[in-house]
């Protein structure tokens, strides 16, 4: 909580001086473009955050984004109807996450290595199949999906609020929640309480892989094209805004609303960068700076553990 | 269509053969060293490589198709490689293995830095293996050829095509990668709107990573930060990725004209249907289909132009229209 709150405040403090310093930055326009240009990335988050609290990790993430936006758009080029090409994707998706999660869970493959490995692969086919032309053109249902709005955001936003919402209440409130929360605390001690550590933590792979895919389906729609450089370099950005947000790369302990406000500080820190005209070549300098710095402060002011339910899980067994 | 060095149809296609034969016999008796046409006649087992900065860009599909119409018309095979991203130190690791590949006929190179890859060049040439640099040249003269765009050239041409599209007033900006090429054309661009016409103020540029989502990004915050521009030049082939993003901002009511980079299809169908307003394009099928050749020329000992620069076309709307691939 105490994470939390101090993210709030130096999100706060970030808005209100770059807000005095271009009026632009706390513009109705500009809030709506930097929620609607972060809600994708909240969406692969919160899959993230997930894996990461149960001590698990993604590589694969943009790779899976890249290759469904390139399957979904292959197939809308070739007449294949809207809803078979976006159930292809996320069949694509799903079966990498299913991948993922057999080899880092059942044959206990490094997971860093295992979904590098996918991620390569995943690229491998999105650039295969496209020899780098994107697939472009595509029918108005489909690019509704990513550029309709309602209220005046993008659906990507709202599609990220879902998602948010439902993963904040299944993580806090459901049984499978507590199962993450457990496995990644103490992954043999979560085995001897009788979790199904090899069940949860292959559903969280499949959900990593579908809303991957899922963010590749909507990035094409807002596009109106498949590109297979989509998301380049999407999934280290997640990762530091996942540390930022206060998770543990050695599980156990996270939060999501946590990582949507350290993603929501590293986006602030990109469009500010453009609104102050800040030279391009030290923004990576100032998003590496924020990340550095929140581990220190995390160190420094010890560790803020999410309290592991132990005993909700023994009165469930 | 009928390329040279292909006599396979038609039942007399052993005379061309004959007549070869026959010119090499005399040419061998009157002198010993006669240079060979480039024609394809030349036997040539030999691989031409298209080493690539990122080949995953689709900036690069029509470059291919040049080198490869080039290796057809002359008979030889011709493989495209490099790194799959900006990444040097795996394009150096490529030129070494060709370099040290003795099936190598010849490279032509699109460099990430020249002074990593000059070891190499001077090494590849040491073996007979001719480089050709393509895109930009060359601070060294080391190289066999050069065949490609002056960047300051084309970051001035597309100044002045702005210019003139805007009245020689307002306000104008510009996106693109952090790239040296891209980077290097954007300062001419700018250094040319400044020089050259006074009533046009030029506003701080922005760049991109190269992904598509980072791109948009940009595009709608330089947008927000810039919402009286009178003309974007959007200077790297990712423009075609932002024909929608585009299509949202004149939703939204900008009046700000759009100028693209490159020629990839969906740059080129934006143009026609008026949502950008022309493209700044490299020709580079006509930049590497002559490259192959001469890579293929140096290779049989036949001199070749040391420098050439190719100026960019810029298509409008009503000239667009016969670069669209049906």
């Amino acid at each position: 909580m105490k994470r939390l709150l101090g993210l709030m405040i130096l999100d706060a403090i970030f808005i209100a001086i770059v807000g005095t310093l271009s009026p632009h930055f706390v513009s109705a326009a500009n809030i709506s473009t930097l929620l609607s240009n972060m809600a994708l990335e909240v969406i692969a988050l919160t899959g993230l955050i997930l894996l990461m609290i149960c001590g698990l990790f993604d590589l694969s993430v943009d790779g899976v984004t890249a290759m469904s936006a390139v399957i979904c758009g292959k197939l809308l080029n070739a007449g294949v109807p809207v809803p078979v090409s976006i159930l292809a994707a996320m069949l694509g998706g799903g079966v990498v996450g299913y991948i993922n999660g057999y080899l880092v869970s059942r044959l206990k493959i490094n997971a860093l290595i295992a979904t590098l490995g996918m991620w390569w692969v995943c690229l491998g086919i999105a650039y295969g199949i496209t020899k780098a032309i994107s697939p472009f053109g595509f029918p108005e249902s489909f690019q509704a999906i990513g550029q309709a709005k309602f209220l005046g955001m993008r659906m990507a936003v709202w599609y990220a609020a879902v998602v948010v919402l439902v993963a904040t209440l299944v993580l806090n409130y459901m049984r499978f929640g507590r199962h993450v929360l457990v496995i990644g605390g103490n992954r043999e001690a979560a085995r001897l309480f009788g979790i199904p550590v090899f069940r949860t933590e292959i559903t969280l792979y499949v959900l990593m892989g579908l809303l991957g895919a899922f963010v590749g389906i909507v990035m094409s729609a807002r596009l109106n094209a498949g590109a297979p450089n989509s998301t380049d370099g999407m999934t280290m950005r997640l990762v530091a805004a996942a540390v930022i947000g206060g998770c543990a790369l050695s599980g156990g302990r996270g939060s999501i609303i946590g990582g949507v406000l350290g993603l929501l500080l590293m986006n602030m820190l990109t469009n500010a960068a453009i609104l102050l005209g800040v030279s391009p070549y030290w923004q990576r300098a100032l998003v590496g700076s924020v990340l550095l710095a929140a581990v220190l402060l995390d160190r420094a002011g010890g560790s803020l553990r999410v309290n592991i339910p132990w005993r909700k899980v023994e009165q469930e067994r | 269509m009928k390329r040279f060095g292909d006599h396979s149809d038609g039942k007399f296609s052993w005379i061309p053969a004959m007549v070869c034969v026959l010119i090499l016999v005399v040419a061998g008796c009157v002198s010993p060293v006669v240079a060979p046409e480039v024609t394809g006649d030349v036997p040539d087992n030999f691989t031409y490589y298209f080493l690539a900065a990122n080949n995953a860009d689709p900036f690069y599909v029509d470059g291919i198709a040049g080198f490869e119409a080039a290796a057809a018309e002359l008979g030889v095979k011709t493989e495209f490689v490099g790194p799959m991203d900006l990444n040097l130190a795996s394009q150096m690791k490529t030129f070494e293995e060709l370099v040290n590949n003795p099936t190598t006929g010849g490279i032509f190179w699109y460099a990430m830095d020249f002074n990593a890859g000059e070891p190499m060049v001077k090494e590849a040439e040491s073996r007979g293996i001719p480089v050709v640099i393509g895109a930009a040249d060359s601070p060294f003269r080391t190289r066999s050829a050069f065949i490609g765009y002056d960047n300051t050239v084309l970051g001035e041409q597309a100044a002045d095509v702005a210019a003139a599209l805007i009245g020689q007033k307002g306000r104008v900006g510009s996106i693109g990668v952090t790239g040296p090429g891209v980077v290097q054309r954007r300062e001419a661009f700018e250094n040319r709107l400044r020089e050259a016409y006074p009533e046009i103020e030029v506003v701080q540029t922005a760049s991109h990573t190269g992904s598509a989502d980072d791109a948009a990004k940009v595009l709608d915050a330089y947008m927000i930060a810039n919402p009286d521009l009178a003309l974007l030049w959007w200077a790297d082939g990712a423009a075609s990725q932002m024909v929608q993003p585009w299509r949202e901002q004149r939703d939204a009511g900008t009046k700000t004209l759009f100028m693209a980079t490159d020629m990839p299809q969906a740059t080129l169908e934006a143009v026609r249907d008026g949502v950008f307003v022309a493209t700044v394009a490299q020709d580079t099928f006509t930049e590497s289909f002559w490259g192959m050749r001469m890579l293929y020329a140096k290779k049989h000992g036949i001199r070749v132009p040391d420098t050439v620069f190719l100026g960019a076309m810029v298509l409008y709307q009503e000239t667009v229209q016969e670069f669209i691939k049906k």
